[in-house]
């Protein structure tokens, strides 16, 4: 218990450490894993303690912050329950998360999508309000050029940018080439630069 | 090679990336030296990608772990239920379907005996197969 409050004290300054996590911590989370597909409630609650944040984090740069983002990051760790047994150990637990989360957002955003276009095809459509916004600040303008992406290229941006991620992990993680991460970066990063060219 | 500002832009971002091959370096740097817009440019890329990596991370809401656990334990049951939905959607229907062609929710309606008249009964046993014959 204590190794896992001492891991989660150092977590919120350094991403690097989350993805490789040094040889005593990836020891203790092997055992965790281990405890937890035995069915110990305890290991598993530790693992989701420990991995909270950055789920939340990818789920929250995904879906945009409040409870959709919460609830999502919720369902990856469901997800990580129905699977600990599928879980080999190949890549870290961190980035096995990363990956359910970003693939579980993008279903979510495309099923939006599906739903928008029906709405729209149905009805006349209904302006978005909230997107006319105006930034607060930096921080509000960064997170709302980030909503404004397509999914696809939001999901490369998360992973590649903000966690950083290679580009060859990014691509397995979405199961996309690498051509397709670099292209699909390139035109991400266009498209913020001239939203963002308040503060930029 | 003439090349428009979107071709300028995804040779910067590659640039960030390490993805340049040799030929694409020296055209962009001749091309860097020569131009402050695309050295501007170049500026704002770095920029943008230093923000994205120093955004703060979200923190969860109390409780979070806790409401994983309850909604594995509400996961857990919900196929209980919805095999029991199913178990009873089916004998509705097997009810329905025998009413519908028999008129009744009887025993014999349930066992396919009930609309047999005596002498059918007997015909049926005449011509049926028997191997014994």
């Amino acid at each position: 218990m204590e190794k896992i409050a001492s891991v989660r004290r150092l977590r919120g300054g350094n991403r690097i450490l989350e993805h490789h996590p040094g040889p005593r911590l990836e020891a203790d989370l092997t055992s965790y894993i281990e405890q937890a597909r035995k069915g110990d409630e305890r290991a598993f609650r530790l693992l989701v303690e420990h991995f909270m944040a950055p789920v939340l984090g990818v789920t929250a740069r995904m879906l945009g912050e409040g409870p959709e983002a919460e609830d999502m990051a919720q369902e990856v760790f469901v997800r990580l329950f129905e699977s600990l047994g599928q879980f080999r150990g190949e890549a870290s637990l961190g980035t096995y998360l990363h990956r359910i989360a970003v693939n579980l957002c993008l279903n979510e955003l495309k099923r939006k999508q599906r739903r928008q276009r029906w709405i729209t095809w149905l009805g006349p459509a209904v302006a978005d309000t909230a997107a006319d916004t105006p930034p607060e600040g930096l921080a509000d303008a960064l997170q709302q050029a980030l909503l404004e992406l397509s999914p696809d290229a939001r999901a490369v941006v998360v992973l590649r940018l903000v966690e950083g991620y290679p580009v060859k992990e990014t691509a397995e993680m979405l199961g996309i080439p690498e051509g397709t991460v670099a292209s699909r970066l390139a035109r991400a990063q266009q498209k913020m630069v001239q939203r963002l060219t308040l503060w930029l | 090679m003439v090349m428009n500002k979107r071709e300028w832009f995804g040779l910067l971002c590659k640039q960030e990336e390490g993805l340049l091959n040799e030929e694409e370096a020296r055209l962009l740097n001749r091309a860097l030296a020569a131009s402050a817009g695309l050295q501007e440019e170049q500026e704002r890329i770095r920029k943008l990608r230093a923000l994205l990596r120093q955004q703060p991370v979200a923190l969860p809401a109390d409780g979070f772990a806790e409401q994983v656990e309850a909604r594995i334990f509400s996961r857990g049951q919900q196929w209980l239920w919805q095999a029991a939905a199913a178990a009873a959607i089916v004998f509705v229907m097997a009810g329905l379907s025998i009413y519908y062609s028999s008129g009744s929710l009887a025993a014999e309606a349930w066992l396919g005996t009930s609309g047999l008249q005596p002498e059918d009964a007997v015909t049926l046993l005449e011509t049926s197969w028997n191997p014994f014959k």
